[in-house]
């Protein structure tokens, strides 16, 4: 192997070691028990496995059950689900409407809605937030799932219009119309299934986003145990048990086993839908 | 003219009851664009007003420019500004050029397997929420458990609180997230690489050129047009240091070299509920933001032709 071949592999391998230390470290410290992770590394879990002492599973008995974060994991999903159908079932309507309705001024409607990715989240915190408060929606899960399906709607709509507007052959709909199918009928019969690639990646996107998403759930939901989302409760944590880092970690661990799951299983939809999005962006 | 106006509404209405059913479909996403995204910005009216909640935004009174003066004569706000930029600044300089060197390094490993484990490890922390790498950055520095002190300590120094050092919060803010979009910006590069016409590699080896030589003149420069793109992006996005980074990293400690416009607003609009104030600045970050866009859109027309629009 020449030496600048060895050098790209070397400095690779220490990439990727650094890369996963963190979450490795934070994986080991979660099942050990409070004294071994302030007395020790947590790698010496890891060179000495079967010392005792060196594995609990306390922690996490701790951390969902006396700290909530097991509620926080169920209001998490109850949030992140909702928040993920919504805007995906609303933007193909849309999208499907705006790409098939000859009408002057379809052009002016894509435009408005494209225009609106550029504008900040954090600009529309505040008058929703006003408003919620007149509806009484403030801490509610309706509150935040509208909210969440109002932020990542332009970029569904943006997204799917592109691809409907696009790979879907104008012959078939057309067939299907002559054929007497209603809108609603060509919808979910044909549209929607020839569509899935697209939604499963802004599926993706959305669903994890809402799941990390801090602000959001502070601003409409606030840090109450009953209603806190896994991210809520954890920055909680941080704040209240600073020194506490067995049940941190744990804590972390229930926070990111989701994107884990997802990052794994779905791995190559989202870089397709990654790029399916940047080609056409 | 007035026969095409009256053609044109005849049209629209004769679409609409042809296109009924497609009519109803859009309403929903109407709805929630005019409240989620155009009602939020009527409200920004409320930076020109000494916003009242009792007497609603309409009712509330003008006060013209009077809370964009007080925000450029508040010392505080200047600092702010000064962070974010900076903070930004620093995260371009080295967090833009780092994707496309793993895109380039990668690029040279032959060994599909090993290749594929490094890529998929450098993406893997894009999918972990700040609040968790928070957590982990500040196990890792830990004064009296991390590893970084405990090294430290094998060296014979004095263990050191990273999380209340002032000189060491940019480059920590600038380093963790490096350490999580790096693998992330590199799989756009990849696939512009991957399309790169093979026939230019071979001509570059039958006139002698090395790997790096071709990496240099054949591989940066067809990653011109999307370098150029994305650099764009993100000056345009210059003045978003990164909200939940910082918010889960900062303490009343370091505020004063890391506080970020973004943060600021926050506690100034949903903590303390100086809505005026707070929009005043959200608003000025934001045209700011977007002269900074076209700004750069502009520069690099002037210079090649791969601008946006």
């Amino acid at each position: 192997m020449r030496p600048a071949r060895l050098l790209i592999w070397v400095f690779l391998g220490a990439l990727a070691i650094v890369w996963t230390a963190p979450t490795l470290g934070l994986l080991t410290s979660s099942f050990r028990p409070a004294e071994a992770v302030a007395n020790s590394g947590w790698w010496t879990a890891l060179t000495q496995p079967f010392a005792a002492g060196q594995w609990t599973l306390r922690n996490y008995e701790r951390v969902i059950l006396a700290d909530n974060m097991g509620n926080a994991f169920l209001n998490s999903l109850l949030v992140t689900i909702p928040s993920t159908v919504i805007p995906i079932t609303i933007a193909a309507f849309a999208a499907y409407a705006i790409a098939w309705i000859d009408f002057p001024g379809r052009h002016l409607i894509f435009i408005l809605i494209v225009s609106l990715l550029i504008v900040p989240l954090q600009m529309a915190l505040i008058p929703v937030l006003r408003l919620y408060t007149g509806l009484r929606l403030n801490g509610t899960f309706l509150g935040i799932w509208l909210a969440h399906t109002g932020f990542g709607l332009p970029l569904a709509t943006y997204l799917l219009y592109g691809y409907i507007a696009t790979s879907i052959s104008r012959e078939i709909i057309e067939s299907a119309h002559t054929d007497g199918a209603t809108p609603w009928i060509t919808f979910t019969r044909l549209v929607l299934p020839l569509s899935t690639p697209v939604v499963a990646s802004f599926a993706i996107f959305q669903f994890l986003w809402v799941w990390n998403d801090l602000l959001v759930a502070l601003v409409f939901l606030g840090t109450k145990a009953e209603l806190a989302l896994v991210t809520t409760r954890l920055a909680e944590l941080v704040g209240s048990r600073g020194q506490d880092w067995h049940v941190l970690t744990s804590g972390a661990f229930v926070t990111m086993v989701v994107p884990l799951i997802i990052f794994f299983s779905l791995q190559r939809y989202f870089v397709r839908g990654l790029m399916a999005g940047s080609v056409k962006g | 003219m007035n026969d095409s106006l009256d053609l044109g509404r005849r049209s629209l209405r004769r679409s609409i009851l042809l296109y009924r059913g497609l009519f109803i479909m859009l309403l929903p996403a109407i709805a929630w664009f005019l409240i989620f995204e155009y009602y939020p910005m009527y409200g920004v009216i409320i930076a020109f007003k000494k916003y009242r909640i009792l007497q609603g935004i309409l009712g509330s009174p003008w006060v013209g420019l009077d809370n964009f003066e007080r925000l450029f004569r508040s010392p505080q706000f200047l600092n702010v500004f000064r962070n974010t930029l900076l903070i930004s600044f620093y995260k371009i300089i080295f967090g833009f050029p780092a994707p496309i060197l793993l895109a380039l390094l990668l690029n040279e490993v032959r060994a599909r397997h090993f290749k594929k484990v490094v890529q998929t490890i450098s993406y893997l922390p894009h999918f972990i929420s700040w609040v968790v790498i928070a957590a982990l950055i500040r196990q890792l520095l830990s004064p009296t458990s991390g590893v970084v002190n405990y090294l430290l300590a094998l060296a014979g120094l004095e263990p050191v609180n990273f999380m209340i050092e002032r000189g060491f919060f940019r480059p920590m803010v600038v380093a963790a997230n490096i350490w999580k979009d790096v693998g992330w910006g590199s799989i756009i590069y990849l696939a512009a690489i991957s399309s790169i016409d093979p026939q230019l590699y071979e001509a570059a080896r039958v006139d002698g050129a090395g790997r790096f030589r071709q990496a240099v003149s054949i591989t940066l420069p067809s990653l011109a047009p999307v370098i150029v793109i994305l650099f764009i992006l993100r000056v345009g996005f210059l003045m978003n240091a990164g909200f939940e980074e910082i918010f889960n990293l900062y303490n009343p400690i370091t505020y004063e070299v890391g506080d970020i416009i973004d943060t600021y607003v926050y506690r100034v609009g949903l903590v303390e509920f100086d809505y005026s104030y707070s929009t005043a600045i959200g608003l000025f970050k934001n045209v700011l933001g977007l002269l900074m866009l076209l700004l750069t859109n502009f520069i690099v027309n002037r210079f090649s032709e791969y601008g946006i629009w």
